[in-house]
């Protein structure tokens, strides 16, 4: 026997207030499948979410509920098929955690009906699987909100309806509850066979994380329903969220970040240089600033995606090479920062720590030769700074030989820069390296 | 349990209170001769009053014609107004409703105060016992108006909770002021009479009323107990509860609708008695927390208590025949609870 659909709508339309909000809305969630609805603020997650469960009717299409036309259910058989956690419920009576789980069964004993073994029997198994054996008597406001939420997902998981459908489940929690709360869905639909569940996300990363599916939802229509390695890409992003984005893959999984939009650097107008700076790990937290404010063109690289000087690169608009978090530099973000560095005046070396992830960055100024002005901040000593096995140390002496300059502070450094740029070849002032 | 055993005590010590205080032992002794216990109804103690002498049937004629009625009633409005209260609180998710919350005091103050006002009424002149009669019938029919329209309102698809609560006060304020319209006509003396019905009291109580009353209050309130369940899926809010297979708008219309009924009849025979609708709850909620499976039941039996006690103190206090308003007395004992239950509430959610 072929397993009847968890949920399938086909054609839907709502209108509200006298306004079409969905249209056209076809929805196949399948035996087993994590699908996730996501689309910005006022796209109709919620309503869609409401009508597939019968709790908002549609002016055109249908619904069914494991076969059956949501329509036809009464409202106590379509709780038995699908358990629907609202965005928002504020209980207005202290009950227990016990009580709370137990209001669960209400489809099934019915408003007057007698609770029997079975209902206790699935209280008591879904208050152990959240773990809330400790909360039992304790009142539902008093919890955290944390345990809060794993108390919504016990009831819901008494509720035994195969299908789960929620809203925005993890819009305002930490990060560790959100994770928490995506690992319980993942769980649900796994352990017993038939289970599906249904959520509405804003977070792309998350969906992108736990959802087989995501059904893009964008001013009341489907924009596409596909895997998020295959669905997820800057261009869908743009038409669906309306923001300019960067989107990476990794082993299989989906990376969005915000991109920055990419301004002219601000002319060279008060005597500014083209400035390079080699940072990372916050080497660059004041030498960025400073530089940008100093009138300027500066550019940065190349950095690792996460590192606090990325960040405050993009913040500044400063053009940075970004690899991937925690890999060793690729070659197509090397070429880009060699070809940062070619176009600059002057390289600026902050006292960053030195890795094999980020060597590459000093081996590729050494390999480019004269042209530019190169420029070694000092800080902590090397020492302490070099996790390469002394090639770090190697490589900064030969900078030096080529006459790299070291400059004691940011003061300095700013001082060394309103001069003119020395002719090609020649040390300019400044003291001998001393790595 | 507990709290059933503690009105009923409290009732029956409540029959020797009233303005001709029987004695006790007299007291057991007529109730036994009525049922058939005794064969001579022959009073042990002799009773006194202002030097005349009482004869047992007089005293049987006040204790069943009077005092009996008047403790029967109050235990049964009360537990009307405190089942309605905790039902409204449970609708409306809001621990200050009471069962007036949808303006039908006002409908019932307006329809008393037509026939006060009137000596006649649709052109007949009233004797004072037709009037006993019609004051109860157009308090009823007054408030059972307001009650509809409210229901009515309930129908249209704009109706939320929030928009029920504020058609009973548009009404309130309407019949509230079409009867200060229909006073205003009159000699202030004949607002006098009306004013007292308004802060209710049982002393015209009748068989006729316990009977009717205990009537509805089985049948009505029966009803309502058995919703608890109910009531507490609704306590997470209107999606969650039609999410677990709860029609919200059916079950709201038919909870309205019970809890106007018994509170227009508690109305009707007593008057606007505040306070215990609101505060029974909130005991119940102390002694035995906020699941209405035990709440609405608990908060009846807390209700009616507090009215006999209430009775017992306004006839008792002023002494000398005088009886006080019941209504005085819930006031000036629930207003200081209100507040207490404001602070309470207050100091817990800063704890929180």
């Amino acid at each position: 026997m072929i397993a009847e659909a968890p949920m399938e709508a086909r054609g839907v339309a709502v209108d509200l207030g006298g306004r079409r909000v969905l249209a056209g809305v076809d929805l196949d969630l399948h035996v087993g499948e994590l699908l996730a609805i996501v689309g910005p603020n006022g796209s109709g997650k919620t309503t869609l979410l409401r009508t597939l469960l019968g709790l908002q009717p549609p002016a055109e299409g249908e619904v069914r509920l494991l076969g059956r036309p949501v329509r036809e259910l009464r409202p106590a058989a379509r709780a038995r098929r699908a358990a629907w956690m609202p965005q928002e419920e504020r209980p207005s009576e202290n009950l227990t955690v016990e009580e709370y789980v137990g209001l669960a069964r209400f489809p099934h004993i019915g408003a007057f009906g007698l609770e029997d073994a079975s209902d206790r029997l699935a209280v008591d198994a879904a208050v152990a699987a959240c773990d809330l054996e400790a909360f039992r008597n304790r009142g539902v406001l008093d919890l955290s909100g944390g345990e809060r939420q794993r108390v919504l997902f016990a009831r819901a998981l008494a509720q035994a309806s195969p299908v789960l459908v929620l809203d925005e489940p993890t819009s305002h929690l930490d990060m560790a509850r959100q994770f928490e709360t995506m690992a319980y869905l993942d769980r649900f639909r796994r352990e017993r066979p038939g289970r599906a569940v249904l959520v509405s996300m804003h977070d792309l990363n998350l969906a992108c994380r736990f959802a087989d599916h995501l059904l893009w939802l964008s001013r009341g229509r489907v924009a596409a329903v596909d895997t998020p390695q295959a669905s997820v890409t800057a261009e869908r992003i743009y038409q669906v969220f309306g923001v300019e984005t960067l989107v990476q893959r990794h082993d299989g999984q989906v990376v969005v970040f915000p991109a920055r939009p990419a301004t002219e650097p601000p002319p060279s107008s008060r005597g500014g240089r083209r400035v390079h700076v080699i940072c990372g790990g916050g080497s660059g937290e004041q030498l960025l600033p400073a530089l940008v404010g100093a009138g300027h063109s500066v550019s940065a690289g190349a950095l690792h995606l996460l590192d606090s000087d990325e960040a405050l690169a993009q913040e500044l608009h400063v053009s940075v090479a970004v690899e991937a978090p925690f890999s060793p530099l690729s070659e197509p973000t090397r070429a880009e920062n060699r070809r940062l560095m070619a176009n600059a005046d002057v390289v600026v070396v902050a006292p960053l720590a030195l890795g094999p992830a980020n060597i590459a960055n000093l081996e590729d100024l050494l390999a480019l030769g004269a042209g530019r002005q190169i420029v070694l901040m000092e800080g902590t000593p090397l020492a302490g700074r070099d996790f390469t096995g002394g090639q770090a140390g190697r490589v900064l002496r030969e900078l030096a030989a080529r006459g790299a300059v070291a400059v004691a502070g940011l003061a300095a450094l700013l001082q060394l820069l309103r001069e003119p740029a020395p002719p090609e070849g020649e040390p300019a002032s400044g003291r001998s390296p001393v790595p | 349990m507990l709290l059933a055993l503690a009105l009923l005590g409290v009732s029956v010590l409540s029959l020797a209170v009233g303005t001709v205080e029987i004695p006790p032992a007299n007291i057991a002794l007529l109730v036994a001769h009525r049922l058939g216990l005794v064969a001579a109804a022959r009073c042990p103690v002799p009773l006194v009053v202002d030097g005349n002498h009482v004869s047992c049937a007089i005293q049987a004629e006040i204790l069943f014609l009077n005092v009996l009625p008047v403790v029967l009633l109050s235990v049964l409005v009360g537990a009307a107004l405190a089942l309605s209260g905790a039902t409204m609180q449970g609708l409306f998710r809001n621990p200050l409703a009471d069962p007036y919350l949808l303006g039908i005091s006002s409908g019932a103050a307006l329809g008393a105060a037509l026939v006060f006002v009137n000596a006649s009424f649709l052109g007949v002149t009233l004797l004072a016992s037709q009037q006993d009669v019609l004051v109860p019938v157009l308090a009823f029919v007054g408030a059972m108006g307001t009650g509809l329209v409210v229901l009515v309102a309930s129908r249209s698809r704009w109706a939320t909770a929030e928009t029920l609560i504020l058609t009973g006060v548009a009404l309130a304020a309407i019949f509230g002021d079409l009867m200060v319209l229909v006073i205003s006509f009159r000699p202030l003396a004949v607002a006098l009479p009306l004013t007292f019905w308004l802060l209710g009291g049982f002393e015209a109580a009748t068989w006729d009323q316990v009977g009717i009353l205990a009537a509805v209050l089985v049948v009505g309130g029966g009803a309502l107990v058995l919703h608890g369940r109910v009531l507490n899926v609704m306590q997470m809010g209107e999606e969650t509860a039609a999410g677990l297979g709860v029609s919200v708008v059916a079950m709201r219309r038919r909870l309205i609708l019970l809890s106007v009924v018994l509170t227009a009849t508690a109305v009707a025979f007593s008057g606007v008695i505040g306070f215990v609708g609101l505060v029974s709850p909130h005991i119940v909620r102390r002694l035995h927390g906020p699941n209405y499976q035990s709440l609405l039941l608990g908060s009846a039996l807390v209700g009616a208590l507090l009215l006999v006690i209430a009775n017992d103190v306004a006839t008792s206090v002023l002494g000398g025949g005088g009886i006080l308003p019941v209504g005085v007395v819930t006031g000036v004992m629930g207003g200081p609870f209100i507040l207490w239950l404001l602070y309470r509430r207050r100091r817990l959610r800063s704890a929180g």
